[in-house]
């Protein structure tokens, strides 16, 4: 199955993919809601997005002692039921990705659910960090990138987000229902 | 624990290596590799311009890493270094939450359709009967050294000494032929 996967070297830790997150889930700007952090060495270098990887065997379905944690026995997606929860925080604990987030307006512990089929936060990844494939195609791009830095034939990495591309994030949030100002937006990112 | 100094690993001569693929081929063949895992895989990179264009190659197994970040990723244990520092998995105590895919450089961690993990042993049941991995037994250009450092270094140190300037990764074959 497809998921949401990371390119540490294109992060420039903009912080777009968990303010559109936040907005998208639970319609303010706020990162602690975000269903996807970039975790960072220090505090300018970006190590890895702790997202739901939607496991073969999720540990915290087993770890969920009230059953609303499914996994989908045909896509393998992992989803959940928030009626009920009791914020034990067994799934947060026992989350390899350390991807579960408590939802302060649901009142319990949730995670991403990749929009769906069809990620926000890896559409207005415009750095390319983000991408949404499927083990094989992740593999290949990480080998790829090796190669690259072996043959010192690394592409020119991106830097800050320019006006233009802050517009074109605001026209895809447009598109998805959710109306935002550039401004507004770059203080969400903050 | 053994360190690197002293494991064996896998050294690719990426001056050797000319992207005809038999060690893809072979590892499929050798580890009965259905469509998907690719224990090792040929990438190419394209470097200079005009006429310093060149098209390079290198395939990429796994590097069985002396401190292995995909074991230290592994919340489960199912990731582990032999004691002869080849890193393996064992497969009942997979997740699959690739966690591993994400920690590893080379992008080695491949999935299967069971959607547990899967990676490039070494041959390990090759190199425990006493002959090299199917990758480094097959590579045609003898691109592929599976060896310790100290011997690997060795070889590359006949390979490129001398003659090296003059005749390139040609030099060892020239001073055979000489001979």
């Amino acid at each position: 199955m497809k998921r949401v996967t990371f390119d540490p070297y294109r992060c420039d830790l903009c912080g777009v993919c968990s303010a559109a997150c936040s907005l998208v889930k639970t319609g303010k700007f706020d990162a602690s809601q975000s269903r996807i952090r970039i975790e960072t060495a220090g505090s300018r270098v970006p190590l890895r997005a702790a997202v739901c990887r939607h496991c073969e065997e999720p540990a915290c379905v087993t770890a969920c002692m009230r059953g609303i944690i499914d996994q989908d026995p045909q896509t393998g997606l992992v989803t959940r039921r928030h009626d009920g929860c009791f914020r034990c925080a067994a799934c947060a604990v026992s989350c390899p990705a350390g991807a579960c987030v408590l939802d302060e307006a649901l009142n319990a512990f949730t995670a991403c659910d990749l929009c769906g089929g069809d990620p926000l936060c890896v559409k207005v990844c415009l750095t390319g960090a983000l991408r949404f494939e499927d083990d094989a195609e992740n593999s290949a791009h990480l080998r790829a990138l090796y190669a690259e830095k072996m043959f010192e034939e690394r592409e020119e990495l991106p830097g800050e987000l320019t006006d233009a591309q802050w517009e074109e994030i605001c026209s895809i949030l447009n598109a998805e229902g959710l109306s935002v100002a550039p401004d507004e937006l770059r203080r969400g990112c903050r | 624990m053994m360190d690197t100094r002293t494991q064996r690993i896998l050294y690719i001569d990426t001056q050797r290596c000319m992207g005809c693929r038999a060690c893809e081929t072979v590892c499929k063949l050798e580890n009965d590799l259905p469509a998907g895992p690719r224990y090792t895989m040929v990438t190419e990179v394209e470097t200079g311009t005009g006429l310093t264009e060149k098209l390079n190659f290198l395939p990429v197994p796994c590097q069985h890493c002396g401190d292995a970040p995909c074991v230290r990723a592994c919340p489960t244990g199912a990731l582990y270094k032999r004691a002869d520092g080849i890193v393996l998995v064992e497969q009942s105590r997979c997740i699959g939450c690739h966690e591993c895919l994400m920690a590893c450089p080379f992008g080695v961690p491949q999935f299967g359709k069971n959607g547990r993990m899967t990676k490039c042993t070494m041959c390990v049941h090759r190199i425990d009967e006493g002959s090299l991995p199917a990758c480094a037994a097959n590579c045609p250009a003898e691109a592929i050294l599976c060896d310790t450092p100290e011997n690997i270094s060795r070889i590359l140190r006949q390979r490129y000494s001398g003659s090296a300037s003059l005749y390139g990764p040609f030099s060892a074959l020239l001073q055979e032929v000489a001979e």
